[in-house]
């Protein structure tokens, strides 16, 4: 190839240039959609959902609907002031009140994808989970019922508190000292218990032992068993025959029977033999 | 003291050159994307090299120790990335920059200086500031910006590559652990690094060239100073930039 043909194929500084800003531009368009970048041109529903304590969330952590990301957390304002009504599902401890205003500890503003919005309803919930093992913080919300209202561009809903850890330590760490004292107070007798608990285990382990080398559980322990089995067995089945009406019809009359015979003495029976003709010493 | 002196003339150099934004004869179209194809273009294979491999070591680096350690490696994707975003993406880039790009500007002013073709310019009522930094601040903005991103896009892609072959990772699994880890904030770090590195460059270089004394050995005394000098910069600008993003942010 000649050296013009040469310099025809080769490409300007301009478009070189130009060919390294139009990569840079997409890698960076590549990278926002990396980092979760949401389109400026996708729709979507922002609302509040309040809360008492929030457990981690922080802005840009995701919003799930039925455990698939649509959304964001978009702002957190604290003390925030609302009208009461305005909150759909009240949850205990989420309102407090300040000079007679009601006053959120925590307002989130949430934002959700329009289409994944439709299942966003009054009374749906919204609970505050961690992913992964890493524990990475979401709002993960359950879709309401088709017959309560959509949520509304700018509604107020309250959400779920999650679980304190830390008050659970913080309890936790109460009860050790209490059971603590407890065992502080009673130490006496603690001890003598645990030390009859160990002579008891030790008399046990003796028995056990005995029992383990005696000649009598060896060999006749089985059918000791075996009898018990038998035993049981026809008393069981005893039992199943007083159960039924002829076995109830037994009893009664065994019972009437008795009664009759309830006020014989030995005087009444000597006088039945002698009016028989019989003359014997009974009793 | 006679580096306390050198770097007060990088800072009042750095605001005459910023004072030339304003100066619609300053930007000189053709000078400039000549600049951005010295430092940037020509750059592009020795970064992408040196980028690719460094991303490989790492990724395997974390990986030996996560096994070693945790015995688990789900979380290389994550780790990657964020050293990748952070500072391996940027740092390897902005230094060879300094190295190749850096090395050649004090050279070429310093060459001047000594055979006074600055006075010469000086003279021509031409100021070799406009004339001489302008362009290649400019440059040195626009390359730092793009070897950055694309940097980062190679070292990512040599990391999941051996996510990918050496420890069983999908393509997929591998970019959406990464997603957990890297945000926003990442993004505009790396961007912000670039540019800063990049503008930091040429400025220092200028300035050692324009202070450069003597002969050839002026010239090589004023480079490797200027080498040094750049890329202790980078460093501590590196340190300071990163404590802002990370804890402002």
């Amino acid at each position: 190839m000649n050296e013009k043909g040469m310099n025809t194929m080769k490409l300007s500084n301009e478009a070189k240039v130009g060919g390294l800003i139009f990569c840079s531009g997409l890698l960076a368009l590549l990278f926002a959609w990396i980092v979760g970048v949401q389109s400026p041109f996708q729709r979507s529903v922002s609302f509040y959902v309040t809360y008492h304590f929030a457990g981690g969330i922080e802005v840009g952590s995701p919003v799930r609907v039925s455990g698939i990301k649509v959304g964001k957390v978009e702002k957190i304002e604290f003390f925030a002031p609302v009208d009461l009504k305005s909150i759909a599902l009240q949850e205990p401890g989420s309102v407090e009140f300040e000079n007679g205003k009601a006053v959120v500890p925590l307002k989130v503003k949430i934002s959700v994808r329009k289409d994944a919005a439709k299942g966003v309803r009054a009374d749906s919930r919204f609970y505050i989970n961690m992913a992964g093992i890493i524990g990475e913080r979401y709002i993960e919300i359950t879709p309401g019922r088709l017959k309560s209202a959509q949520i509304q561009v700018g509604d107020v809903v309250a959400g779920v508190d999650p679980p304190r850890v830390d008050q659970l330590i913080s309890q936790s760490f109460d009860l050790a000292g209490k059971i603590k004292d407890m065992i502080d107070e009673n130490k006496g007798d603690i001890t003598k218990s645990i030390e009859l608990l160990y002579k008891l285990s030790s008399n046990l382990n003796q028995t056990l032992s005995w029992v383990d080398k005696s000649a009598i559980f060896k060999s006749d322990l089985s059918k000791l068993i075996e009898n018990l089995i038998a035993i049981t067995s026809d008393v069981r089945k005893v039992s199943d025959k007083v159960h039924s009406p002829e076995g109830e019809k037994t009893l009664r009359l065994l019972y009437q029977l008795l009664w009759r015979l309830e006020p014989i003495d030995s005087g009444t029976i000597k006088s039945f033999f002698q009016k028989e003709g019989v003359k014997v010493q009974f009793f | 003291m006679t580096e306390v002196r050198m770097w007060l003339s990088i800072v009042r150099l750095f605001f005459q050159t910023i004072f030339n934004f304003f100066q619609p004869s300053a930007w000189r179209r053709a000078e400039i994307i000549h600049a951005i194809v010295q430092s940037g273009i020509k750059s592009i294979p020795i970064v992408c090299l040196s980028t690719a491999f460094a991303g490989v070591v790492v990724t395997q680096q974390i990986a030996w120790h996560m096994d070693l350690s945790l015995h688990d490696v789900s979380m290389i994707p994550g780790f990657t990335g964020q050293f990748i975003f952070r500072e391996l993406g940027i740092a390897i880039p902005a230094l060879l920059l300094v190295s190749k790009v850096g090395a050649s500007i004090t050279a070429e002013v310093g060459t001047m200086k000594v055979t006074e073709q600055i006075d010469a310019l000086k003279l021509l009522r031409i100021d070799p500031i406009e004339y001489l930094v302008f362009p290649r601040f400019i440059a040195g903005i626009v390359s730092g910006a793009c070897l950055t991103l694309l940097a980062v896009a190679v070292t990512l892609s040599c990391s999941a590559l051996v996510g990918i072959l050496g420890y069983n990772f999908g393509a997929l699994e591998f970019l959406n652990g990464m997603k957990h880890f890297i945000g926003v904030a990442d993004v505009v770090c790396a961007l912000v690094k670039g540019v800063t590195f990049g503008s930091l460059i040429p400025i220092v270089s200028c300035a050692y060239g324009f202070h450069c004394k003597g002969g050839a050995q002026g010239v090589g005394t004023a480079t490797t100073q200027a080498v040094v000098s750049a890329t202790v910069a980078i460093i501590i600008l590196d340190f300071l930039i990163t404590y802002f993003f990370t804890w402002f942010l």
